[in-house]
C-alpha cells in the first residue's frame, strides 16, 4: 500500500488486489477485543469506582457499536475503493484515518489477547493461533502505513 | 492520576500519536511519556479531577491503550 496523494481533506492510497483483500479480511474481524476488557483502575479504592467502571464499559460498548456501523457503511461505500489498472485506490478523510487506526488497533490488541497476551514473540504457531498472529501482524502493518501517511514527509 | 502502562503489543509510534491526539501535546512531550511507559513500565499522564481523569482514561482505552486512573498518594 502506498500513499499517492494527501490534502487537508483527503488521503488517497494505492493498494494491490491482494492488499485490498487482506485489509477487508482484517476489518471483518472487528471487534476483537473482549468487552469489558479494561479496568478503570488497577489498585481500586476510588470513590464511586463501581459506577465509574459501569459507565466506562457502557461507553466503550456504545463506541464499539458505532464503529461497527461506521465500518459497515465504509465497506459498502462504492466511492471508497476505486478500481484501477493495477489494483485499487482507497480514499479516506483525515477523520476516517484516525478512526481506522483505532479499529485496526482493536484488531491488533484483541488478536494478541486471543493469543494469550504473550510477553515475547510467539514461536511454534498452530492452526488455532496462526490466524490471530496473522491478524495482529497485518493490522500493525496497516497502522504503521497510516501513521506514516498522517505524519507526512519528515 | 491517569497512568498508561507498558505492554508488548502497542507500537511506540502509535502510543506517541495517541498521546498527541488525546492530550493535544507536541510530539516531543508525547514521545517523552511514551518512552517513560516503554522504559519504566508506566507514565503518569495527568493529575486531574475524577471526572476529567475518567474522560482521559476513556479516550485512551478507545485507542486500546492500557490506561487506568489511580489515587494520587
Amino acid at each position: 500500500m502506498n500513499l499517492i496523494r494527501s490534502t487537508k481533506q483527503q488521503f488517497q492510497f494505492r493498494l494491490g488486489r491482494r492488499e485490498k483483500q487482506v485489509l477487508l479480511s482484517l476489518l471483518k474481524r472487528y471487534p476483537c477485543l473482549p468487552a469489558a476488557h479494561q479496568p478503570l483502575s488497577k489498585s481500586g479504592g476510588l470513590p464511586g469506582q463501581e459506577a465509574g467502571q459501569g459507565l466506562l464499559d457502557e461507553a466503550l460498548a456504545e463506541q464499539r457499536q458505532d464503529n461497527r456501523r461506521r465500518l459497515q457503511a465504509l465497506l459498502a461505500d462504492p466511492g471508497r475503493f476505486q478500481e484501477q489498472e493495477t489494483g485499487w485506490r482507497l480514499s479516506l478523510s483525515p477523520g476516517d484515518l484516525e478512526w481506522l487506526l483505532q479499529v485496526l488497533n482493536d484488531i491488533r490488541v484483541g488478536s494478541w489477547v486471543l493469543l494469550g497476551s504473550p510477553e515475547k514473540r510467539l514461536v511454534g504457531l498452530d492452526e488455532k493461533t496462526a490466524p490471530h498472529y496473522w491478524a495482529m501482524e497485518m493490522s500493525g502493518q496497516f497502522q504503521m502505513q497510516f501513521l506514516e501517511a498522517m505524519q507526512g514527509p519528515n | 492520576m491517569v497512568i498508561c502502562w507498558n505492554d508488548p503489543v502497542n507500537y511506540m509510534e502509535y502510543v506517541t500519536h495517541v498521546f498527541q491526539v488525546v492530550f493535544g501535546w507536541a510530539r516531543q512531550k508525547a514521545e517523552f511519556h511514551m518512552l517513560q511507559v516503554h522504559e519504566q513500565g508506566q507514565s503518569v499522564l495527568a493529575r486531574e479531577s475524577m471526572e476529567k481523569a475518567e474522560h482521559y482514561v476513556h479516550q485512551l482505552q478507545k485507542y486500546s491503550l492500557h490506561a487506568t486512573m489511580e489515587r494520587d498518594e
